[in-house]
């Protein structure tokens, strides 16, 4: 008779339970990680790259540049922060990507904050408002504050209005087909929105309810542009378009020969777009008469920025090159005829809009101990490095 | 490499389907699963077959172990015998190995095409062949749309009902990978205890902490990466079931030939033979060499 002992299961049962936690916590999820959200007011960059939104003064020396920040510890939460923040005065608009609770609770939590920045002396912002139930899905787009409103695109396809005088309070909310990921343009009692949908709307400001959309036919991720008495909205389905703020009528497109992912930027009757081919467009922001193109064979995903008779585009490296291996460039182009005046190569790509500040111009970059690189609008040279909080200089 | 090769394929596949689909991703994971698994499937039986043999043959390889545990070159033969090959259990993950790159490839596909953030579509897009981009004008068609029902496909489920159906789908898997002992072991006490080998046990556990695993990743992750869990786990009860009938009733026209020739009655004449299981290791070995004389006969 055999007296095989019976193997004890308990073992393996716990090594393969600890596995799964180990392996759930560490392992791929989807990619939670964005590039860096940036806006300019006067000579202050604000940047959301991540962990933390920062006021940096660009005209300071770097270990005195910080103004203010406001850190995922502050919301107490492990949240990322990628939104490019909304700044009005003292009032700081800025939201974040969404904490999940994890095993015991797998629901996906999104806050919304308030900041006042109004105490000069003070290094964290005083939180003044948040609201964590009316998005469910991640920020992407920048909040636009209109008065006491603020409207939010979010990631579960809504367009949020909250009251910034009652807590941030849910004040209406408009569904779409798909993410609003661009930030909304205000003017009249009407705001006008893209969403990844495909479709331009006219909301009613103050209600939510829709005066008219507009189909493009590709998703749209570009802020939207109000000028001239015109909507611009640029469209993955290879176009720029104006469209008539009363009907949503499209008034002319430019087909481009890629998707453009960015805004256009707008100047008096001037329009300059890129696309994510790299290809530049000088257009006539009137008529939509194309001035000139000129081609850069990289990939550009962010809109270009208007200085004085430059253009600067920021570009996200060769396509023919692997992904990790690509340089970015920052490149200044003539608004005339759109010859290059300079060039500077990076040495990671470039995938945020480049920021014009005065005599300088602004780039976030994505990883690396530098986060904001500073130069100069004349000959391209680099005049300031901002390294990221906490990070050694690789220099 | 494994980008160019697997990977970026994958995906350009999944897009594909995505747009034939009606722009529907859940229909294109469902899909897609399908034909991955069609294209594994002889891979996936010839494993599934090998592992229960295995499993099948070994109270007996481990009564020849304790039985000739000094003398090896008399082990080898008894092995023999019974038609097991040492070598032959770990052969067995071969085909299961040759499946894993389609797998992979399959399972970062989905994730990079429910990259929600314009990080993750931008990865997507670097990734997309031009073609792909010409003839179905996928540049328009992105993101692929995120919402299914009540979830969003690129957050884990929030009412742990995706959880759930992923540890059911997986277990009955698991169980129906694991041949069916329980009425043989009620029959045969003694052997029985000879079945309760550390690989038994190992099995028996697998059972339970692999759905348990899975239903603890599917609480973090993206649901769309659920819903093809789930899928996958319903094909493999399928293909399980297919299989393990399959190697019933071969196991069943063996004894049945066995029968006849021995005793001049058919097999199914008999009362209690249904099972058509063979009890004696000599008599499976013999069984199994007339089976084979029998076809080198036949094809001559």
């Amino acid at each position: 008779m055999y007296t095989t002992r019976r193997p004890a299961k308990w073992p393996a049962l716990i090594f393969f339970i600890a596995a799964a936690v180990f392996l759930a916590a560490c392992g791929t999820t989807v990619a939670n990680s964005s590039w860096p959200g940036m806006t300019a007011i006067g000579d202050v960059v604000y940047i959301a790259y991540g962990p933390e939104v920062l006021a940096v003064d660009i005209n300071e020396e770097p270990e005195k540049a910080e103004i203010w920040s406001y850190t995922s510890e502050d919301i107490g939460a492990s949240v990322q922060l990628y939104a490019e923040p909304s700044v009005v005065e003292n009032s700081v608009v800025i939201g974040d990507y969404g904490d999940s609770g994890g095993f015991l609770n797998p629901r996906v939590t999104v806050g919304i904050y308030g900041l006042d920045v109004s105490q000069e002396q003070k290094t964290i912002p005083d939180q003044i408002w948040v609201n964590n139930t009316a998005a469910t899905d991640r920020i992407i787009a920048s909040p636009l504050q209109v008065g006491d409103i603020v409207y939010v695109g979010t990631a579960d396809n809504i367009m949020l209005a909250l009251d910034m005088s009652n807590d941030g309070s849910l004040l209406w909310q408009f569904e779409t087909g798909k993410p609003v990921w661009s930030r909304p343009a205000y003017e009249d009692g009407v705001l006008y929105m893209g969403s990844m949908d495909g479709i331009a709307y006219a909301l009613n400001a103050d209600s939510g309810s829709e005066r008219w959309n507009q189909d493009l036919g590709g998703a749209i991720s570009a802020n939207i542009v109000i000028e001239n008495g015109l909507i611009y909205v640029n469209s993955y389905n290879q176009s720029a378009n104006a469209l008539d703020p009363g009907t949503g009528e499209i008034i002319w497109s430019i087909d481009t020969s890629a998707s453009v992912w960015g805004a256009s930027a707008v100047s008096g009757d001037e329009l300059y777009l890129v696309d994510l081919n790299g290809t530049v467009y000088a257009a006539d922001a009137i008529t939509g008469e194309l001035r000139w193109t000129e081609e850069i064979g990289e990939f550009v995903q962010g809109g270009p920025a208007i200085g004085d008779g430059i253009i600067y585009v920021a570009t996200a490296g060769d396509p023919e090159i692997e992904s990790d291996e690509r340089q970015g460039s920052l490149i200044a182009f003539s608004t005339d005829d759109g010859e290059i005046i300079w060039r500077k190569r990076v040495p990671q790509p470039l995938y945020t809009a480049p920021l014009v500040v005065g005599d300088s111009v602004v780039v976030g970059l994505i990883e690396g101990s530098a986060l904001l690189l500073k130069f100069d609008t004349e000959d391209g040279s680099l005049t300031w490095t901002y390294d990221r909080p906490g990070a050694e200089s690789e220099e | 490499m494994f980008d160019l090769l697997v990977i970026d394929p994958m995906t350009n596949a999944l897009l594909v389907l995505h747009e034939l689909l009606g722009q529907n991703f859940v229909l294109a994971i469902a899909v897609f699963t399908i034909l991955a698994k069609l294209l594994t499937l002889p891979f996936n039986l010839r494993q599934q077959k090998s592992s229960m043999r295995m499993q099948e043959v070994q109270p007996q390889v481990q009564a020849i172990q304790k039985k000739y545990k000094d003398n090896p070159s008399k082990m080898q033969e008894e092995f023999k015998k019974i038609g097991y090959n040492p070598a032959q259990s770990l052969s067995g993950c071969l085909p299961t190995l040759i499946t894993f790159p389609i797998w992979i490839g399959l399972y970062r596909g989905i994730i990079i095409l429910l990259g929600s953030t314009p990080l993750s579509l931008f990865e997507l897009t670097d990734r997309i062949y031009d073609w792909v981009i010409n003839l179905f004008n996928v540049g328009a068609a992105l993101p692929v749309p995120n919402m299914f029902l009540w979830l969003n496909l690129s957050q884990p489920d929030p009412y742990y009902i995706l959880p759930a159906l992923v540890f059911v789908t997986m277990y009955f898997q698991q169980k129906l990978m694991t041949p069916s002992k329980k009425k043989e072991d009620d029959k045969k006490g003694k052997q029985k205890k000879q079945d309760e080998s550390p690989m038994a046990g190992m099995t028996q556990s697998m059972q339970y902490t692999m759905p348990i695993m899975f239903a603890f990743f599917s609480l973090t992750f993206a649901s769309g990466l659920s819903i093809y869990f789930i899928f996958s786990g319903l094909i493999g009860i399928g293909t399980s079931y297919i299989t393990r009938n399959a190697i019933e009733r071969e196991k069943a026209s063996q004894v049945g030939a066995e029968m006849l020739k021995t005793t001049g009655i058919p097999a199914g004449a008999t009362a209690g033979s249904g099972n058509g299981r063979s009890s004696g290791s000599t008599s499976r070995s013999s069984t199994k060499k007339r089976s084979k004389r029998r076809r080198r006969s036949a094809k001559r």
